[in-house]
């Protein structure tokens, strides 16, 4: 049964496209057929962080105005066979999104693919509503600062209520994805703790991804960080996302500390 | 007490602000009584129709029209609210309804029974039979059908040549009637997730009851109290329909903004002493007072 995720945030700058890719990668790495799609018409990303910006030949928008088929759009990760990028059109904008068109797209990747994870642009216009349209699984990917929070806690509304899932009676699954943490800076009371963001936004945990060097260098290499520097604490906050994407059941660690130690079980005397 | 709308040419321009106003008080006028003084407007019936169909669109309860007198309107006041006859008589009315309890309401309707006995016959035969064309009298009509001597009074509020005491009582006795059937029960509106950034929910017949946070950048709007088992970080407005006893609860208080009949407080006005605790928020006299649990 295909999974369709939608990374999301709202606010911008945040992590999602980031986080799409490198958990596209862990989750393909681990055997799974995985499509990363790109929604953010006019402003794309993915294919750079990717490091396919060179091979995008057609794009969602052709391929919603049928002017070319999703096998020709898709494009093969060389480094993983079984992951697939489906990258945005730079020169349009996101009003060439149709919400029929979305769905045949979306219909289309689920006979192929085990996991459809959709990049939604920021914001809560179009693009940000059709990318999470179809979702069965929402990752909200929030900054431990207050705006960021807000924005996270606006679009967990939008996933309750403009998607099908909410339409149809159901709920979309949600699971927050704290990034660029740092235990030394919210121990300084610079940040908001991870328990804080939880009780704001009161969604289950997926993983907290701490601030890391690691993860600017492999983007600017056009690496996932999970491909790029697959033994750093990002990469392994990441990789353990995946596997709970996966129906595994692992013990959410903490960042808490500058140098990385990744030791202490999540608990209210954690951070 | 009745409120008195008094609409003024160009027509849309006015209910653009009248827009405005409700838009920044949700709720004010569900269940009040309102008379709509029509002595600006030109006497014409499409015109009258327009206006009296686009405030009803926007649940406002017409009871009457006032500022001209049947006899400018002619056949034209043909389903428009019955026009009321005199200052004096309206305020009686609206006064009294506006006291009314439910439960005074079978003594009413006796009363009522007894005044439509006796009440004098209409002056004019046209005029009354105007208003008993009227469809908005049909609906009081209806459910009063189970009291004996009920179906002739509705005739009564139009008959500007039979005022005094008795056509007071009846015309009173009427608006507490029909407010009673029109408004419903008060019920309570359970959520049972939290009020996200963005959302707002509005509840204009009673309480609200959030099982989880309401979140800044949101609002829950209330007739009646609000209680909310969780943290309050966004603005709760109580008593918004104009419920001097509503209050509101919350196992966290962190608002941006708190408000019961009209009267809030901003974040910056919250008693530091409240903050970040479980609190209750109501009217004494005209402050809004909180304490914490």
């Amino acid at each position: 049964m295909s999974k369709v995720l939608v990374v999301t945030s709202g606010k911008g700058g945040v992590g999602k496209t980031t986080s799409t890719a490198a958990l596209g990668a862990a989750l393909a790495r681990a055997g799974k057929n995985v499509a990363i799609v790109d929604f953010d018409v006019g402003l794309r990303n993915l294919d750079l962080v990717m490091g396919a910006e060179r091979r995008v030949v057609f794009d969602l928008i052709n391929v919603i105005n049928g002017d070319a088929k999703l096998s020709q759009a898709l494009i093969r990760d060389k480094r993983i066979d079984t992951l697939h990028l489906l990258p945005a059109s730079q020169t349009r904008d996101k009003d060439a999104l149709t919400e029929e068109g979305v769905a045949g797209v979306i219909a289309e990747l689920r006979e192929k693919f085990d996991y459809i994870l959709c990049d939604s642009p920021a914001g809560i216009e179009r693009g940000a509503t059709l990318a999470m349209r179809h979702a069965d699984i929402a990752i909200v990917v929030s900054n431990p600062e207050v705006s960021s929070v807000r924005d996270s806690d606006r679009i967990i509304g939008l996933l309750d209520s403009k998607t099908m899932r909410a339409e149809n009676g159901d709920r979309v699954e949600k699971y927050l994805l704290v990034t660029r943490y740092d235990p030394v800076r919210a121990d300084r009371g610079e940040m908001l703790k991870v328990e804080d963001v939880l009780e704001i936004l009161s969604i289950p945990l997926l993983a907290v991804v701490p601030e890391s060097q690691e993860v600017l260098k492999a983007s600017n290499l056009g690496m996932p960080v999970t491909l790029g520097a697959p033994n750093s604490h990002p990469a392994k906050a990441y990789t353990d996302a995946a596997r709970r994407i996966m129906g595994e059941t692992i013990e959410i660690e903490i960042p808490t500390d500058k140098r990385g130690l990744l030791g202490k079980i999540f608990a209210r005397k954690a951070a | 007490m009745a409120f008195v709308l008094t609409p003024m040419p160009p027509i849309a321009e006015w209910l653009a602000d009248f827009d405005t106003f409700a838009k920044r008080s949700p709720g004010f006028f569900a269940g009040r009584p309102v008379v709509v003084d029509i002595s600006h407007m030109p006497a014409s019936r499409p015109e009258l129709v327009h206006m009296v169909t686009e405030l009803k669109r926007r649940n406002v309860t017409i009871m009457g029209l006032d500022g001209r007198t049947p006899g400018e309107l002619g056949a034209d006041a043909r389903g428009l609210p019955p026009i009321l006859s005199g200052g004096k008589e309206i305020a009686a009315l609206s006064q009294l309804a506006d006291t009314m309890q439910s439960t005074e309401i079978a003594k009413l309707i006796d009363a009522v029974q007894d005044a439509s006995i006796t009440a004098p016959p209409p002056a004019e035969p046209g005029e009354s039979e105007a208003a008993a064309e009227t469809p908005d009298a049909a609906p009081e009509n209806a459910p009063a059908e189970a009291v004996p001597g009920e179906a002739a009074v509705p005739s009564e509020p139009a008959v500007p040549a039979a005022p005094g005491p008795v056509s007071a009582v009846t015309e009173a006795a009427l608006a507490a009637v029909e407010k009673a059937i029109d408004t419903p029960d008060p019920d309570t509106l359970i959520i049972d997730h939290p009020v996200r950034s963005g959302q707002s929910v509005v509840h204009l017949t009673g309480d609200v009851v959030v099982i989880g946070s309401v979140a800044s950048g949101s609002e829950v709007v209330a007739s009646g109290s609000i209680h909310i088992y969780g943290a309050l970080r966004g603005r709760a407005i109580a008593g918004s329909a104009g419920d001097r006893n509503a209050r509101i609860f919350t196992t966290q208080l962190n608002a941006e903004l708190v408000a019961i009949n009209g009267l809030y407080k901003t974040a910056d006005d919250l008693n530091p002493k409240c903050v970040g605790r479980a609190v209750q928020a109501w009217l004494d006299g005209d402050s809004l007072k909180m304490a914490a649990f």
